[in-house]
């Protein structure tokens, strides 16, 4: 099918590549279908483009690779929204914000998605990890290297 | 929005197992702070709601983020 993308004009997407979150995203409960952009040659980031909102892109990182160790708390209840028998086989994205000032860049570790990548069911969940801060600086990643947890 | 009286030590109960109490009432009127015990089961997360709403904000922010870094370097 062919979506309307503000930032990436039309694109073609096929329907195994969009990622349904049957509960939406937090803040934007509306919208339940994203699909996964690689844009800009980076090893790290990717979008997360809406294809209910033209307009709606969040840029993502696999929070495992930007930060060694990371394993966010899911419930059995969280896993099985998803038909995933357990949270290693879960692909994860943490939504990036990117300010103006890009060295501010920070990971939103408290609150990842978890993705059943072969239902490509979606759930954007709350992690209870001590560390699992709301903004995780990780512009290291730009030098290539991984981001040493907060605290 | 189902609404309860309860008293120090008394407790309700939701669905399978989930108890939240009062422990403790301290203050009076809109300064008043209420101390709860909840007693759940270890795959139920129990959450301030507060959260969520800091989550929303973040993702509000995140949405608004316009470009990856490497883009603006190029562009420039």
């Amino acid at each position: 099918m062919m979506v309307e993308t503000t930032r990436f004009g039309t694109l073609e997407v096929l329907p195994g590549h969009v990622l349904t979150f049957p509960e939406g995203l937090l803040g934007f409960e509306d919208c339940h279908r994203f699909v996964l952009i690689e844009k800009g040659g980076s090893k790290f980031f990717r979008w997360l483009q809406s294809l209910d909102r033209p307009e709606l892109a969040f840029v993502v990182v696999d929070p495992r690779r930007a930060v060694p160790g990371y394993e966010p708390v899911v419930t059995r209840w969280e896993l099985d929204s998803v038909k995933l028998r357990s949270a290693a086989g879960a692909v994860l994205l943490a939504i990036v914000v990117v300010p103006p000032d890009v060295r501010k860049m920070t990971a939103n570790l408290q609150a990842p998605i978890i993705v059943n990548p072969e239902t490509m069911e979606a759930r954007q969940v709350i992690s209870t990890g001590p560390d699992h801060v709301i903004r995780q600086p990780i512009f290291d990643l730009f030098n290539g290297a991984p981001v040493r947890k907060t605290g | 929005m189902l609404v309860l009286s309860r008293r120090v030590d008394e407790s309700v109960i939701i669905a399978d197992g989930i108890e939240i109490k009062v422990i403790e009432v301290r203050g009076r009127g809109a300064s008043a702070v209420v101390k709860l015990g909840i007693r759940a089961p270890a795959d139920v997360k129990v959450l301030r709601k507060e959260v969520f709403d800091e989550v929303a904000a973040e993702m509000r922010r995140a949405a608004m983020s316009s470009a990856l870094p490497e883009e603006e370097q190029q562009d420039s």
